[in-house]
């Protein structure tokens, strides 16, 4: 019998789960870095727009001069024009406590710089209008409280558009990110591949011990007696391999036990009915005699199929790729001398060229035995059974029997079938024990294939056994 | 010739023991392993053996045999008659096998093949019907009287008489006639089979080569 495997998604596969997983751990931790090193590079970008305010802060109030109840800026020459230059971003404004703007780069600083003229605050300030502007075309300010000699307080704002320096480092950040990610790509596939040979490596023992557990079962079909030796098993899976071994050191008792009744049971019928047919043989002829070697011949094959049936359901097929024209030949050719007995004459006709499927060479000459007695036996007298083996890899034996209805057609595959109900016997129908074609049926099924049957035109029937193709 | 039938079943023994005596061979009968033993001290000319016995297993008896290098013909009865006991049964050193039940007249037939396999080169009759081959001169007589019969004919009609009454594959045939090397043309061996069909007919023989379509040939006595 054989069971059904065990069917699963290919995601079900251990080592590519494994695998994954690891290349998830390793994606998270490359993601994790990149992200840390670009947050750095651009906390440095802010950290130096900080510094660059605090000096041009520093600048500015070395230019105060407080004269009388005023101030005025008096800058050095080099700075003063940088606050000129129209691309520079530089801007400052000076206004007091009560909002009245004192001083400014140029007149509509004080506006752009509003912002922070709402601010009194008691320490230097750093503010900008990164979320209304977004960072590429933010002001960035700083508010620095200062006291006037007549102990007013003032405050001195400068402010800083990003200047093309900072696009241009921020482009830098970008660049250096993207080589980066260009070095990781190869660095990544380089791990993947590490990471999948390191788990297969890991998973060798099981791959070893999977491969030795699906040779066991034909091992143990062979010699009564099958065994995981499995070195290197991991210590994890120990427990199931010992457990599996209980399980078979039990079926290989319970299996020859049966093996013996079967070879004992086929002995205590069959040596009775040779010596009946001994017996026989050796009377003189007398009325009926043929007849009841028939009879014997018949009980004979009843006893065969059944213990064929027993044998089979003890072992399932060994199948191989193996090409069907020379096995269904010779099996064709043994019977040729039967077919000739009876009057019919068997043909074979096969492709040239090899026509290659997974077969059990023993158990396919057992259903074509069986299907091929099973065709001399419904076919009248002077008629051709013709046995082809075809290019889609499959065996076909015609007749021209009685043939079967088609309402029977599905039945014929059953055990104890015995023709068509209710129509009168022929020349060979009724002298079968209903198991052959069972047994041809249990035999396809083992191989994966399947067994018909078909009307023929101009009468007779073709049953056709179908394989995998190796 | 001297044959061992070991078979427990003691009517079965006692049948096939008549059969061998009135075909003109001498049959003795064990019903163990332990008297067949004892008896195969002497020499034997071909032993016909049962597996299942009181005391072990035949094909037992066949390995000890074979282990030993004695290499009588052995033909086993076997009770299953199935293809992997058939298989077991001529690895261990059996010759031929013989399901149970069987025809007396088969297995006469089967214990004359094993006999004939057995002579070996030292020529031997092959027969079927009113032909004869002497196998060492390489000369045919059909209904008693000399036929002359060509070299290939001769080959062709060996094998054939060989396996008399049973189908005789092609690609046998093939090889016996042209060996590794490729026959002159497609249809060389129906050509050759004809010219011998046909020597055969002229000669006057009561044998008729049958085409078995697909297969090979075979060789059977007409009625």
């Amino acid at each position: 019998m054989a069971l059904k495997h065990v069917s699963g998604r290919l995601t079900d596969s251990l080592l590519l789960g494994l695998v994954l997983r690891l290349v998830l751990i390793l994606l998270l931790v490359l993601g994790g870095v990149i992200w840390v090193v670009d947050r750095t590079l651009e906390q440095a970008g802010d950290r130096a727009q900080d510094e660059l305010l605090r000096r041009q802060s520093a600048e500015l109030l070395a230019g105060l001069v407080f004269r009388g109840g005023g101030v005025r800026v008096e800058l050095p020459n080099d700075v003063a024009a940088a606050y000129f230059r129209r691309d520079s971003g530089y801007v400052y404004s000076v206004y007091d406590d009560k909002g009245k703007v004192l001083a400014e780069s140029n007149p509509m600083a004080s506006t752009w710089l509003s912002p922070s003229m709402a601010l009194y605050p008691a320490v230097a300030t750093m503010l900008d209008t990164r979320e209304r502007d977004g960072a590429e075309r933010a002001l960035y300010m700083l508010v620095q409280p200062v006291d006037t000699p007549r102990n007013n307080k003032i405050f001195v704002v400068v402010g800083q558009y990003r200047t093309i320096d900072d696009v241009l480092m921020n482009a830098a950040r970008v660049a250096l990110m993207r080589d980066l990610l260009l070095l990781i790509g190869p660095l990544f596939l380089l791990a993947v591949l590490a990471v999948t040979g390191l788990t297969r490596s890991a998973l060798g023992p099981l791959r070893a011990l999977s491969r030795e557990v699906a040779a066991v079962g034909s091992k143990l079909r062979m010699d009564g007696v099958a065994r995981i030796e499995g070195r290197n098993i991991p210590r994890e899976i120990r427990p199931v391999v010992n457990a599996f071994n209980d399980v078979l050191v039990e079926l290989g008792r319970s299996l020859s036990a049966q093996q013996a009744l079967t070879a004992d049971t086929a002995h205590q019928l069959k040596t009775p009915l040779a010596v009946m047919q001994a017996r026989l043989e050796q009377l003189a002829d007398f009325k009926g005699k043929a007849d009841v070697l028939r009879d014997v011949h018949r009980m004979d094959r009843l006893v065969r199929q059944l213990l064929h049936f027993a044998v089979l359901s003890q072992n399932s097929a060994t199948l191989k790729v193996t090409d069907l024209t020379p096995v269904v030949r010779e099996v064709v050719g043994s019977m040729v001398p039967l077919a000739r007995k009876q009057r019919i004459e068997l043909r074979f006709d096969a492709p040239d060229r090899a026509v290659n499927v997974w077969l059990d060479e023993l158990q396919v000459g057992e259903a074509i035995v069986n299907l091929v007695d099973n065709a001399i036996r419904h076919s009248p007298k002077d008629s051709i059974v013709e046995v082809v083996v075809t290019k889609v890899g499959s065996i076909e034996v015609r007749d021209r029997g009685a043939g079967i209805p088609p309402h029977e057609q599905g039945l014929v595959f059953n055990r104890f079938w015995q023709g068509p109900a209710g129509e009168p016997s022929k020349s060979g129908a009724g002298t079968g024990s209903g198991l052959g074609l069972a047994l041809v049926a249990e035999i396809m099924r083992q191989h994966g294939g399947n067994a018909t049957v078909t009307s023929r035109n101009g009468g007779g029937s073709v049953f056709e056994l179908e394989f995998r193709r190796g | 010739m001297r044959i061992l039938v070991i078979e427990d079943e003691k009517s079965l023994a006692g049948f096939i023991e008549q059969t061998l005596r009135q075909h003109g061979f001498a049959a003795s009968v064990a019903g163990t392993l332990r008297e067949a033993r004892e008896l195969l001290k002497m020499p034997f000319d071909a032993v016909i053996s049962d597996r299942r016995l009181p005391d072990g297993d035949g094909l037992d008896l066949v390995r000890e045999l074979r282990a030993a290098g004695n290499g009588v013909p052995i033909l086993m009865l076997t009770a299953l008659g199935l293809p992997k006991e058939r298989v077991i049964g001529l690895e261990a050193g059996a010759d031929d096998y013989l399901p149970k039940p069987f025809s007396l007249f088969e297995l006469l037939a089967r214990v004359k093949a094993l006999l004939r396999r057995s002579s070996g080169p030292a020529g031997m009759i092959l027969e079927a019907g009113n032909v004869k081959l002497d196998t060492l001169h390489e000369t045919v007589m059909v209904a008693g009287k000399t036929a002359a019969f060509g070299k290939r004919e001769v080959v062709l009609l060996r094998h054939l008489l060989q396996r008399a009454g049973q189908v005789v594959g092609k690609d046998v045939l093939e090889q016996a006639l042209y060996g590794e090397s490729k026959p002159e043309s497609r249809n060389a061996l129906e050509v050759a089979v004809h010219r011998l069909r046909k020597l055969l007919v002229g000669a006057k023989a009561n044998v008729a080569l049958v085409t078995i379509r697909g297969i090979g040939y075979l060789l059977e006595e007409q009625k």
